[in-house]
């Protein structure tokens, strides 16, 4: 039988996980942090992040922007828990659209980003399954289409238009009006 | 050697060899599989309801994305050279003659794959589907087999329908990756599961096969379960010996990466997170990423076939000018604050009656008084039962045999009202129609027309494909109508609100809330609010005369005598919550953040928190006086405008206004879906008379 002392330690042990990116750099982060992925969360559920977690999908530079958007995200969630019980209503409503007004400001200059860096980002998220990450970045590809032609679009996303000139005719044959 | 976890009673989640001790998160397969479900899914919808020999080549595409080459090109020769009517007749028969061999043994032929089998429809004849599934249940059952080794690997099943929001099939798919609780029901013979094993090969079974090749190390394996062993053995391929269940070797085939990690470019983003990118965008700037590219197209055909397209979208004005063709209306996105020219089939639009707006169809009387539902954003147009087969109006034939004109009666199931009168073809529809509304009712699976006719105002409906219409007495002065889990909510000008339903025998009806003793000239409205309430609205008719200068559509209404007349005139809106416990109404004097849709459209609440284009608190209107046409031809200004509940302040939606008075412009929500009526038609006569089942139809109410 372990000790209290022991069994403390390692729970505070096995409170920090370590990720792993595709080029083998460690990253040391909190439970709190790493379970906003949901993808970690079920394998600390299953006990299965022993010797670290390997991302074999997300580069070291990705992970690095990934975990700062999960360490802001689960600080306020947890300074959000922790101020509900604490403040009275109005304190908390004020703290609160702090928190949010902060955490908007944080997920605006996150996605200052190039082209590259958003696709990773996407991709990455959607492995890790972080779900606020996902819908953060998928709005960002949504917003930059608006209004847009496909002509713009291509140009904007470096896509090769890869169907014929008859595909697209009769793609656009029922919504020609939205092209004009 | 591989060793299956036994601390782990679900088995899903890791595995371990003696070189390295690795996690299978049931994610990982979700991420690798969610591809092929959603191309699996849109393949059956096909197959079913399709008798197009174009199928086989849209499952070959559909493959040939989702599956390895080698292995989609092989089935695409197979189909190319069986080009049937439907898949199905080619796929049973197949099957039937014992030939399916051949399609299975492609898959033989790979190193390592994962089988995805579907069985679907009815015809469960060997592997009784529960009773409560129906056609549109798709059953997916896959597992993982080397057939080299002629080992399985991995194997489940579950249900999915077709028309399920994909998210909810992954989360179906994750939650069913638990192999335990699936071996468990198999296990089970109580008779609520109905599942038995095989012993033979279902004819309404689909073998696909997907190459594993690109998948990484990281598989889960199979308890060993005796009857879930001879289930998949059997239903695998008798010939096939039974072999150790639970083993994972470590096979060189299953070392590589995700295939995930190959998409460089936005072009090759995986089809779910392209459909999750375009399921926020207004029909508009969807139709235009259809056309960018292929990868790009087929995720959009995805979202309008399964209508995952964000819904409702922000609604749009429609209109027609008499500056343009005839068979042109504009449509004035308020999120985009610009118009948009479409043409629209015949009859021309500009000479139609905008009776109904809802899910983004209009609901119009061309100039014989007959009735079509047209899409705008699409064109698809569908011809409504005749307005003979209405209970107050009968044909007049002419000595050819020619319909020449219109008797209308003016009966209601209580008293005759007035004597009857004849109208030519033209104009009836002045006198007949009121307002019309599309429903689609989720519980029966069809599409039901509601409308508000004359005399005094009562109700008759129809089903799509229906031929005629069906008069629902005895109520009179209906005003506005709205469909809400399954029942006909209709409130009068009184404002006595009855629920009717329309899905049995009978029809039924209940009274949700009495008559009021006084009443103006006013139009009521009954609107859905998103937090769940039921709304009702008075607002009075208000005709407003145009001074002759202002004549046309230059008409600015910058004049402050105008403007104030528009401003006080119309500001009396009144908002009251209908509590229908207490059976009555509690007025409210502001809507916070959300925004109302009166007109001639289907009433509508948004939240302006999820619309930032529209304004919070206030209410946008349209014309839908009695007879706005009327209005048009006493040379009366439109009521169309944006109150502002706060100031009672009306404001011009757009600024001139651009439409001609020649028809009132009403709202509408842009749907770029379409109503496949073989699908709906289908589904109604294989299950004539069966009750509603509790069908949950995908993201919205309506799978369009």
């Amino acid at each position: 039988m372990a000790s209290a002392g022991s069994g403390d330690e390692k729970a505070a042990a096995a409170a920090m996980i370590t990720l792993i990116s595709s080029d083998n750099e460690k990253f040391e982060v909190t439970e709190a942090t790493a379970t906003l992925s949901q993808t970690i969360r079920h394998m600390i559920e299953d006990g299965c992040t022993d010797g670290g977690v390997p991302l074999p999908n997300v580069t070291s530079k990705i992970l690095a922007r990934v975990i700062e958007y999960c360490k802001k995200h689960a600080t306020a969630a947890a300074g959000e828990e922790g101020s509900s019980s604490s403040f009275s209503d109005a304190a908390f409503l004020e703290v609160d659209r702090a928190f949010l007004e902060e955490l908007e400001e944080f997920d605006d200059a996150f996605l200052e980003v190039d082209r590259a860096t958003l696709f990773d980002l996407i991709l990455a998220a959607n492995y890790l399954d972080i779900k606020g990450l996902l819908n953060l970045t998928c709005q960002k590809v949504a917003d930059s289409v608006k209004g847009k032609t496909p002509e713009q679009i291509r140009e904007m996303y470096n896509i090769v238009n890869d169907l014929t000139p008859e595909e697209e005719a009769e793609i656009r044959r029922e919504t020609q009006w939205a092209f004009e | 050697m591989f060793e299956p976890d036994s601390i782990k009673e679900t088995c899903t989640a890791c595995i371990r060899n003696e070189a390295d001790s690795s996690y299978m998160d049931s994610r990982y397969l979700t991420s690798y599989v969610r591809n092929v479900l959603f191309g699996l899914q849109n393949s059956i919808y096909k197959f079913h309801f399709s008798d197009s020999s174009g199928v086989a080549k849209a499952l070959a595409a559909t493959f040939g994305w989702a599956f390895t080459t080698s292995f989609g090109r092989d089935t695409y020769h197979s189909l190319q050279l069986h080009d049937v009517q439907g898949l199905p007749g080619f796929i049973w028969g197949k099957l039937e003659e014992g030939k399916a061999a051949q399609l299975w043994k492609m898959s033989y032929n790979a190193d390592s794959k994962l089988k995805i089998e579907i069985e679907y429809g009815a015809a469960m004849d060997l592997w009784p589907i529960p009773s409560e599934k129906s056609k549109e249940d798709i059953f997916i059952f896959f597992k993982l087999y080397n057939p080299q080794k002629e080992e399985l690997r991995f194997a489940g099943g579950f249900f999915i329908k077709a028309s399920q929001k994909l998210a909810d099939v992954l989360s179906v798919f994750h939650s069913n990756l638990q192999f335990c609780k699936y071996s468990c029901r198999i296990n089970s013979s109580s008779k609520s599961h109905g599942f038995a094993p095989m012993y033979a090969c279902s004819k309404s079974w689909i073998m696909t096969s997907w190459n594993l090749s690109t998948h990484r190390k990281n598989l889960c394996c199979l308890r060993n379960d005796e009857r879930l062993q001879q289930l998949l053995m059997v239903s695998w391929n008798p010939a096939t010996r039974r072999k150790n269940l639970c083993c994972l070797r470590n096979d060189e085939g299953l070392q590589q990466p995700l295939m995930e990690v190959a998409a460089r470019d936005f072009a090759d983003l995986p089809q779910e997170l392209l459909m999750n990118i375009f399921s926020l965008l207004e029909t508009p700037d969807l139709v235009r990423v259809g056309s960018v590219c292929s990868s790009w197209n087929w995720s959009y055909a995805g979202i309008c076939r399964f209508g995952l397209y964000k819904w409702p979208q922000t609604p749009c004005l429609i209109y027609t000018s008499e500056s343009a063709n005839d068979n042109v209306a504009f449509l004035y996105s308020l999120a985009e604050k610009r118009a948009y020219k479409l043409t629209l089939p015949e009859p021309p639009i500009h000479r139609r009656y905008l009776i109904g707006s809802s899910l983004g169809w209009l609901i119009t009387a061309d100039e014989r008084s007959e009735m079509h539902l047209v899409n705008p954003v699409t064109s698809e147009q569908i011809s409504l039962p005749s307005v003979t087969t209405i209970e107050q109006v009968t044909p007049i034939f002419d000595e050819t045999g020619v319909v020449c004109k219109y008797r209308l009666s003016r009966h209601t199931a209580r008293s005759v009202t007035a004597l009857s009168s004849t109208y030519a073809l033209r104009n009836l529809r002045e006198c007949l129609f009121h307002k019309a509304f599309l429903f689609y009712d989720a519980s029966a699976r069809s599409y039901i027309v509601v409308l508000i006719h004359n005399p005094v105002g009562q109700l008759s409906f129809a089903r799509l494909g229906d031929e005629k219409w069906t008069w629902l007495p005895p109520h009179t002065d209906v005003d506005d109508c709205i469909y809400k889990d399954g029942l006909l909510y209709a409130v009068t000008l009184p404002g006595q609100i009855i629920a009717f339903d329309l899905n049995g025998t009978v029809v039924t009806t209940k009274i949700i809330m009495g008559k009021r003793d006084k009443y103006g000239l006013e139009r009521v409205y009954i609107v859905q609010a998103p937090w769940g309430d039921l709304l009702l609205v008075r607002r009075p008719e208000v005709w407003i005369e145009e001074a002759p200068a202002e004549h046309g559509h230059v008409c600015t209404g910058q004049g402050i005598f105008e403007m104030g007349a528009f401003e006080n005139r119309t500001w009396k809106i009144a908002i009251y919550k209908v509590c229908s416990a207490s059976r009555k109404l509690v007025q409210i004097n502001s809507l916070h953040d959300h925004v109302l849709f009166l007109g001639h459209n289907q009433s509508l609440c948004l939240n302006a928190e999820e619309y930032p284009q529209l304004k919070p608190n206030h209410v946008y209107l349209t014309d839908d006086s009695r007879s706005a046409a009327m209005k048009c031809k006493l040379q009366c200004r439109l009521v169309i405008g944006i109150l502002d509940l706060e100031t009672k302040i009306m404001d011009e939606i757009v600024s001139p206004r651009p439409w001609s008075n020649c028809m009132a412009p009403l709202l509408i929500i842009p749907n770029p879906g379409k109503i496949d009526l073989a699908f709906h038609q289908q589904l109604n006569t294989t299950s004539p008379g069966v009750e509603p089942r509790g069908v949950a139809a995908g993201l919205h109410d309506h799978p369009l």
